[in-house]
């Protein structure tokens, strides 16, 4: 310790709570300003920290991100899917989408506009109903590097060989601190949703604050003490909405450990409050990422180079007690062209004054296989319900797709629904 | 807090979100107009296709 840890306090903000700021400046005054008691113990965590080259644990909503990549479930398309967009300069994207054929769904069109910067994203989508769902960012730690728009990197062209392609995005901190809001709108009232979010990912902790139709200026509820003197109801405000606060740290480089809390007043007569705990195991892997075996020897691998430091297995459970569910996955990159996934959703409920105890459960199984030109997802799951997607570049720019999807336990030999999708990007 | 002025509050809130809600797109596309260069083709509003 001997430069002074407190140094990298904007990485580390416990080092310096804002909470502990005025009785530790009285102490540090009074004696040297090295090692004052409070001092010294923060300082002595955050070099612990920083020489535990501990990495960083992504927000709490990307816990199970791997494995939502993989999944074919989150692709797949109902119906048709006619997808047009133009990139009309490199911060200004219009989309417009038209879906039709499917059965759940009215035939419907949205159009989309994104304009993004370095700093901060704005895009809203409005649907042939007038629903608008509106999104903002804003990034306030910024840095040039990090934020270099999409389009700036080069795409990655399967004809050259792996040692000519484009390099690896440089080494570049994943911490941000950013400022999120979420508005769905439609015409009807009570399904209208405002989200306000903070998240904050530094080098070896997240933390995430999050507001869902915050209003502080709500009525009282009905029991509310009212008035002694005139007996008047009360006039006292109720603050209404859901608000969550997660936080994920860091404790060795493959383990990290987190909860989140939700509190939920949807309306004045109701509170609700559950805690959620979350494991994540991910090691950084010992060996690079392993081209196909299948390739002919001497040829270079097609295929985009993996980041070595990027774990090729993680391991995530999520625990929340009060619900009893359980939600682990394990996701696994086997070479640079295949991932495969398993997930397990468990709830578990003892009996109680409320109920019979219940025990259900669901697991997955999925893979994603990347060809040169195409990507292929595949997932079973215990319900019996298989389902696979398929997405085509036929050329750059554009792309074809073709979903499935049967559930062997209906009825009747299975319910099926297939999609079919086309992708235009100028 | 008064129940009026807790209506008010509320009648101000409805009057911001319909004005989001009308002028959010526009408000968008106005940005990535005059803020890309070269300026793109209004046409490209409706098809990739044009130049």
């Amino acid at each position: 310790m001997s430069t002074s840890p407190l140094a990298s306090a904007p990485t580390h903000p416990t080092a310096a709570p804002a909470y502990a700021a005025p009785a530790a400046a009285a102490a540090a005054a009074a004696t040297a300003p090295a090692a004052s008691f409070p001092w010294s113990l923060l300082d002595r965590l955050a070099a612990l920290r920083k020489n535990a080259n501990l990495s960083s644990p992504g927000s709490w909503e990307g816990l199970h991100r791997e494995v939502k990549s993989v999944q074919a479930t989150n692709f797949l398309v109902e119906g048709a899917k006619f997808d047009l967009t133009s990139v009309m300069s490199p911060n200004f994207t219009v989309m417009h989408t038209f879906s039709w054929g499917s059965a759940q769904y009215p035939p419907s069109y949205h159009f989309g506009s994104m304009y993004a910067t370095s700093k901060g994203m704005m895009h809203g989508q409005i649907d042939d109903q007038g629903g608008l769902q509106a999104r903002g960012h804003f990034n306030w730690a910024a840095s040039a590097a990090s934020q270099a728009p999409a389009a700036a990197t080069e795409p990655f062209d399967p004809s050259k060989p792996a040692d000519q392609q484009a390099p690896l995005s440089p080494e570049v901190a994943k911490t941000s601190s950013t400022s999120k809001v979420t508005a769905h709108m439609s015409g009807q009232p009570g399904q209208n949703m405002v989200q306000l979010e903070h998240d904050h990912v530094a080098s070896d902790y997240s933390l995430n604050v999050k507001a869902v139709n915050p209003n502080p200026f709500d009525k009282p509820p009905s029991w509310a003490p009212r008035n002694p003197v005139t007996g008047a109801a009360s006039t006292a405000s109720t603050a209404t909405g859901v608000y969550q606060l997660a936080y994920l740290q860091s404790v060795t480089p493959a383990v990290a450990l987190g909860t989140e809390l939700v509190y939920q007043r949807m309306r004045p007569e109701s509170e609700e409050s559950a805690l959620s705990f979350a494991v994540r195991y991910a090691p950084t892997p010992t060996t690079p990422v392993a081209p196909p075996a299948n390739l002919p020897l001497g040829m270079p691998s097609p295929f985009p180079p993996v980041d070595p430091k990027a774990p090729a297995q993680v391991f995530t459970t999520v625990y929340s007690p009060g619900t009893g569910l359980v939600h682990s996955s394990y996701w696994r990159r086997i070479n640079q062209r295949l991932e495969v996934c398993a997930e397990m959703q468990l709830l578990l409920t003892p009996f109680s004054k409320m109920g019979p105890g219940r025990r259900e459960g669901l697991a997955t199984l999925g893979f994603k296989l990347d060809t040169i030109h195409s990507t292929m997802r595949g997932q079973v799951d215990t319900t019996g319900r298989l389902s696979a997607i398929l997405e085509e570049r036929i050329a750059p720019g554009i792309g074809f797709q073709l979903s499935g999807e049967i559930d062997y336990a209906k009825g009747g030999g299975g319910a099926g629904r297939v999609g079919i999708g086309f992708v235009m990007e100028a | 807090m008064h129940e009026e002025t807790r209506e008010r509050i509320m009648k101000c809130l409805e009057w911001g979100r319909k004005a989001v809600h009308i002028g959010f797109i526009p408000f968008i596309l106005y940005l990535g107009f005059t803020r890309s260069s070269p300026r793109p083709s209004l046409l490209r509003l409706i098809s990739p296709l044009a130049s």
